[in-house]
C-alpha cells in the first residue's frame, strides 16, 4: 500500500533557475592626474551607487557585471575579471599621465571570447562600453585615434552600446565621440554634481537598452550585415539627449 | 533618480489627494511609489517623461478610459485614477501588491518556489484565465512579459500587473513589447501587438512558468555568445525555431542550457506538450495556423491537473497517462477502476483525487475557481472501494433503485460504474 504521499515538485531533480545571458559593463576611467579632486570623487561616489542601482536592472533576462579598467601610467584592470553587483567599489585615486592607448589595447584583448572576459555559457549580450575621461591621451594623438582604431576591428566593440563622459571645460569632447562613434551618446560634464548624477544615468540607462530591448514602434531597421548596434546606441543617444543640465550649483573647474 | 519627493502632495483627476510616502521600484517607463491616496494606502505609477514623450498623450486618455471601464476583477492591479500633469508628465493610482505575492522573475531564478507542483498548474490556469477576461472584453494587452505578473507560490493564485498598455482592441501605445516575449511577426515589424502576439507571448510566459527556459533558446541560439540586434530579429522573428519543435531539431536542447527543459518537459501532458508544439509551430509563428485559444489552454490545464495523482503503489504524484496506464515513478501498472466524467474532463477516480468548481463550470465564469467540492476516498474496510466525499455546502443526489438519494456535506457515495450525481444543475457521471 501507499507510502507516505509525496508531491511530485519533492521526487523530481530539481531545476534551477533560467540561464540568464550575461551583460557586462566595461568601465574605462581616467584616473590621470588632472582628475585630482572633485573630479575622482564624484566618479567614486557615483561608481559606488551605481553598484546599487544596477541590481535594480538585473532581471530574469540578465545577469549584469562590472569590469573596471583605469588608465594613467599604463592602465590597470581593478576588476581581474568582471565581478557581481555585490562587489565592494575600491576608491580610485588620480595621480599620472593620460594612458589612453594603452587602455584600448588592453580592453581590445578583453573583448574576446578565448582570452578576455566574454565567456559565458549561457552567451552574453552585446556589452556596454563606458568612457570616463577629462583629459589628452599622452601615448596617442589627441582623437585617440591609434587605440580606436584597434578597437574598431573588435566585434565586441562593434556591437557594443558605447556612451562616453568627457569632464570640465576643457573637455576632450572628440576623443570620447571618437570612442562612441556617435556624438549623441556622450555628455560633457561641467561639474562633479552633475557628473555623478550623469554616471549613475547613463550606466543605468545603458544597461537598460542592452540588456531588455524593450522597443519601440519607431525602431530603424539595421543593416542585415553588420554587427553594429544601432538601434541601441540610437536609444541610449535619446534618452541622453533629455538629460537636463543640472545649475542648481556653482561648481566650476 | 526619483523624481518625485516623499512628503510630495499631488492632486487626482476626480478631485482626491495624493502623498508620496516611499519609492517601490523603477522600471523602463516609470517609478512606483507607495502613497497616501485619500486616507488609502496605494501604489502610484509615475511615469518618465523622457522615455515616453509623444506617447504619454495616448497613456493618459487610454488610461482614463480603462478606469472609467473599471478593473475585469481584482486579479487586476487596474488604474483607478490618474494625477494631474506635472512637468510634462503625471501617473496613476492602483492597488498595492498585497503580501504573499512574489514578482514572477524570483519564479524564473529559482528565488521563489511553489509549495506544491499543483500551484504552478494553478498559476497557469490563472495567467490565461486573465488574458481570457481581458481578449473577452475586446481588450488586448500589448506587452506581456516577466514582469507583469504576482504570484503567490502558497496557492498559485495571479495578479496582473502593468494594465496601463491594455487598450481596446486595434489601439496601439506604440510599445511593441520586451524582446523575447514579443511575437516574431511584431519582432520584425511586420504588425502592430494585437490579440494574436498577445497570445503567442502568453505562451511564452507559461513556457518558462513550467521549464524555465526559453521556447526559442536551443543550442542555434546559444551558438551565438554575442546576442545583436540582429541575431535577436532572426533567432526570435525571422526564424523561430521552438526547442522542442518535433519537425525541426535545428535548435533543439542541449544539457548544458537546457537542463531544466530536460527534466520537466516529461513532466508535461501529451496534451500539454501538444499545445506548446502548436504555439510555436512555424506556421503558428507566422500566423499561418492559429494558435491555442486562452479557452482550450485553459480546459487542457484543469484536466492536466486532474491527472496528477499519488500512485497507490509507490504514493508519488505523478502525471497519469490516459493512453498508458503506468506509473511514472515505480513503473507499475495502474489499474484505474473509474473515473469522473463531467464536461470536458475525466478525473482519475484514484485516493486523494478531487473535484473542484471548475470541472463544472467549465471557464464560463470570470474567474478561474479552484474550490475543491469532492474528495475521492477508500472505505475504510476495503481500499478497493471508492467514494467521493461531498466537502461543499450544497446537497447532491443520485439515482439509487429508482429512488432519488441526498448527499450532503461531509457525506460519501460509493462510485459504481454508470451512478450519476447531480451537483446544482451539473452532471458528474461515474465511467
Amino acid at each position: 500500500m501507499a507510502n507516505e504521499m509525496m508531491d511530485l515538485l519533492d521526487t523530481t531533480e530539481d531545476v534551477g533557475g533560467i540561464p540568464r545571458r550575461t551583460l557586462t559593463i566595461f568601465f574605462m576611467i581616467d584616473v590621470s592626474g588632472s582628475m585630482y579632486g572633485s573630479k575622482i570623487g564624484a566618479v567614486n561616489s557615483a561608481m559606488e551607487e551605481v553598484l546599487v542601482d544596477l541590481q535594480d536592472v538585473e532581471g530574469a533576462d540578465a545577469e549584469i557585471k562590472m569590469a573596471v579598467l583605469t588608465f594613467s601610467d599604463g592602465c590597470y584592470w581593478m576588476t581581474p575579471q568582471p565581478v557581481n553587483l555585490d562587489a565592494n567599489w575600491s576608491e580610485l585615486k588620480a595621480e599620472g599621465l593620460t594612458d589612453f592607448y594603452s587602455a584600448c589595447k588592453e580592453l581590445n584583448d578583453k573583448l574576446s571570447v578565448s582570452h578576455g572576459f566574454m565567456d559565458s555559457a549561457s552567451g552574453c549580450y552585446a556589452p556596454v562600453l563606458f568612457l570616463i575621461t577629462d583629459g589628452y591621451p599622452t601615448d596617442d594623438t589627441d582623437n585617440g585615434d591609434n587605440g580606436i582604431n584597434l578597437l574598431k576591428k573588435n566585434n565586441w566593440y562593434k556591437a557594443a552600446i558605447r556612451v562616453a563622459i568627457a569632464i570640465g571645460d576643457d573637455a576632450n569632447k572628440s576623443l570620447c565621440e571618437n570612442f562612441t562613434g556617435n556624438p549623441e551618446t556622450v555628455v560633457v560634464a561641467h561639474n562633479s554634481v552633475f557628473l555623478k548624477k550623469v554616471i549613475k544615468k547613463i550606466a543605468v540607462t545603458s544597461s537598460q537598452v542592452a540588456s531588455s530591448g524593450r522597443s519601440r514602434t519607431d525602431s530603424e531597421t539595421t543593416d542585415p550585415n553588420t554587427v553594429e548596434s544601432t538601434v541601441g546606441n540610437k536609444q541610449v543617444g535619446t534618452i541622453i539627449k533629455e538629460i537636463p543640465e543640472d545649475d542648481d550649483d556653482d561648481f566650476e573647474w | 533618480m526619483a523624481v518625485l519627493k516623499k512628503g510630495q502632495s499631488l492632486r487626482s483627476m476626480n478631485g482626491g489627494t495624493i502623498v508620496v510616502e516611499t519609492l517601490l521600484g523603477e522600471g523602463g517607463q516609470g517609478y512606483v511609489y507607495k502613497v497616501d491616496y485619500n486616507g488609502k494606502p496605494m501604489a502610484l505609477k509615475w511615469y518618465k517623461a523622457d522615455e515616453l514623450k509623444d506617447s504619454l498623450n495616448w497613456f493618459y486618455n487610454n488610461l482614463k478610459n480603462n478606469i472609467s471601464k473599471g478593473s475585469p476583477n481584482s486579479d487586476f492591479l487596474w488604474p483607478v485614477d490618474l494625477t494631474e500633469w506635472v512637468d510634462g508628465t503625471f501617473g496613476y493610482i492602483m492597488p498595492l501588491r498585497p503580501q504573499g505575492y512574489e514578482e514572477f522573475p524570483a519564479f524564473l531564478m529559482a528565488q521563489v518556489e511553489f509549495e506544491k507542483f499543483s500551484c504552478m498548474v494553478d498559476a497557469a490556469l490563472n495567467i490565461v484565465m486573465g488574458f481570457k477576461i481581458l481578449h473577452n472584453r475586446g481588450y488586448t494587452y500589448q506587452d506581456l512579459n516577466d514582469g507583469n505578473f504576482f504570484i503567490d507560490p502558497k496557492n498559485g493564485k495571479v495578479l496582473i500587473c502593468d494594465n496601463d498598455n491594455v487598450a481596446e482592441s486595434g489601439e496601439n501605445s506604440g510599445i511593441v513589447g520586451k524582446a523575447r516575449y514579443m511575437a516574431p511577426l511584431v519582432v520584425v515589424g511586420k504588425k502592430m501587438p494585437d490579440k494574436i502576439t498577445d497570445r503567442f507571448s502568453m505562451a511564452v510566459v507559461l513556457f518558462m512558468l513550467f521549464m524555465r527556459n526559453h521556447p526559442l533558446e536551443g543550442k542555434a541560439v546559444q551558438k551565438k555568445v554575442i546576442l545583436t540586434e540582429n541575431y535577436q530579429k532572426k533567432y526570435y522573428g525571422e526564424n523561430p525555431v521552438f526547442i522542442a519543435d518535433p519537425t525541426n531539431d535545428t535548435n533543439g536542447p542541449t544539457m548544458a542550457a537546457n537542463r531544466n527543459f530536460l527534466i520537466r518537459w516529461p513532466l508535461m501532458s501529451k496534451d500539454i506538450r501538444d499545445l506548446f508544439i502548436a504555439a510555436f509551430s512555424k506556421d503558428a509563428m507566422a500566423e499561418k495556423a492559429s494558435s491555442p485559444i486562452e479557452m482550450v489552454w485553459c480546459r487542457k490545464l484543469l484536466q492536466y491537473k486532474s491527472d496528477l495523482i499519488y500512485c497507490p503503489h509507490c504514493g508519488k504524484q505523478i502525471v497519469f497517462d490516459h493512453d498508458k496506464p503506468v506509473c511514472m515513478k515505480c513503473k507499475q501498472p495502474l489499474n484505474i477502476s473509474a473515473y469522473l466524467s463531467v464536461g470536458h474532463y475525466m478525473i482519475p477516480a484514484v485516493k486523494g483525487s478531487t473535484l473542484c468548481m471548475e470541472h463544472l463550470i467549465d471557464f464560463d465564469d470570470e474567474r478561474y475557481d479552484p474550490t475543491i467540492i469532492g474528495e475521492i476516498i477508500c472505505a475504510k474496510n476495503d481500499s478497493s472501494a471508492i467514494g467521493l466525499k461531498n466537502l461543499s455546502d450544497g446537497v447532491w443526489q443520485y439515482q439509487k433503485g429508482g429512488e432519488y438519494v441526498k448527499v450532503g456535506k461531509g457525506e460519501v457515495i460509493h462510485l459504481i460504474k454508470g451512478r450519476k450525481i447531480k451537483i446544482g444543475s451539473h452532471y458528474v457521471e461515474v465511467v
